[in-house]
């Protein structure tokens, strides 16, 4: 399968994050994991760019961050786990139905025959 | 799986992080927090590379890659301040160098690092004080020989001064005892009712120690005992939650801004 680069991801970074989170909260670890199993190894995502998109989607109230507690057993630097606030859920919503009008329109235009 | 990397490669990872978030112009408290998430993640890339790659370089690079440039990424991060925080912070320079003189280093004594920050504030108060009596006092339009009152005998200023470095002294290891008693490993809450109250208890002596000085020895009741009592009950407040702000955020601070790039 041909690499989705950056550039063409840049767009849709912030919707991936958010319908990542929808299925669980997860560190920012976690969440490149379950982008990279998504995407089945097409995605090609420099995995420090993952950052200052979670902190713009908590900035906007869509995601809630915290620090994971000492309470596990895994030891190194603190991770900070994030999980969808309710804004964050509506959001998903509007940009999954943007979405599908997206392909439906683009995909008939582009995919119509010649 | 055991998440701890070698003193050497967590230094590495360290100065690859710090390299990225250094340039930023934000407040610290927000690039502490890019600097822990960025080590968490390369911390977790390195021990997923280091199953695929045969050395611990190759890992480190395949993380350095897998992370991204670090100038775009630096771009990436500063574009999520706002220019609020951008303005005031852009000149974040000169306080980090303060700040890291004052902190305690790496393997200092608490006492040799709170002689160092208490010769600091020794010499700062004075310049304010000084500064504010040549800039305030005129511009309130309060009589010069007010301020020269307050300073007759020492009753105000000299006390001040001298209740300032006490506090500032017994305050460096008495915030890290509290630490160690509430947040270390073995919770000791009499040990750091005993700091605080000991804290309490000489900070008052000092207050009382200077108001009878000031007052020529013959001590009374007075309206200024008001203020030993808001003494009495800030001081272990503030040591506590200062304790617990300030000291694990400063010995971070000093870590990451310790770091020399230049490795």
């Amino acid at each position: 399968m041909k690499k989705i680069s950056g550039n063409a991801l840049r767009g849709h970074l912030d919707a991936m994050v958010l319908a990542t989170l929808a299925r669980g909260e997860a560190h920012g670890f976690e969440i490149m994991q379950r982008l990279g199993a998504a995407g089945r190894g097409a995605l090609e995502l420099k995995e420090g760019t993952l950052y200052p998109v979670l902190y713009r989607l908590e900035a906007a109230g869509m995601i809630v961050g915290k620090w994971e507690t000492g309470a596990t057993e895994r030891r190194g630097p603190r991770r900070r786990i994030y999980k969808l606030a309710r804004n964050g859920r509506r959001d998903l919503k509007r940009r999954q139905e943007q979405w599908r009008q997206f392909i439906q329109v683009i995909g008939g235009i582009v995919e119509a025959p010649t | 799986m055991n998440n701890e990397l070698s003193p050497e490669l967590d230094q590495r990872f360290r100065i690859h992080v710090e390299r990225i978030v250094r340039p930023v112009r934000a407040a610290e408290r927000r690039k502490d927090r890019m600097r822990e998430e960025l080590l968490a993640h390369s911390t977790s890339a390195y021990f997923e590379e280091r199953q695929v790659h045969s050395s611990d370089d190759d890992a480190v690079m395949a993380v350095f890659d897998r992370l991204g440039e670090s100038a775009e990424l630096t771009k990436e991060l500063q574009a999520g301040v706002s220019w609020v925080e951008r303005v005031l912070f852009s000149g974040e320079k000169a306080p980090t160098r303060v700040k890291r003189w004052v902190m305690r280093k790496p393997g200092e004594s608490v006492w040799r690092c709170a002689a160092r920050s208490t010769a600091f504030y020794g010499l700062l108060f004075p310049l304010v004080i000084v500064g504010a009596a040549y800039t305030l006092v005129p511009v309130l339009g309060l009589k010069p020989d007010g301020f020269a009152r307050l300073n007759a005998n020492g009753s105000i200023l000299l006390p001040f001064y001298l209740i300032s470095l006490v506090f500032c002294f017994l305050g460096t290891p008495s915030m890290e005892a509290v630490h160690r008693a509430l947040w270390g490993p073995v919770k000791r809450y009499r040990l750091a009712i005993w700091i605080c109250l000991l804290y309490l208890l000489s900070v008052l002596a000092v207050c009382f120690w200077v108001r009878w000085e000031a007052l020529d020895g013959s001590f009374v009741v007075s309206p200024d005992l008001w203020v030993f009592a808001g003494v009495a009950v800030a001081t272990p407040v503030i040591l506590i939650i200062s304790s617990r702000l300030g000291y694990s955020e400063r010995q971070r601070y000093y870590r990451w801004t310790s770091l020399d790039l230049a490795e």
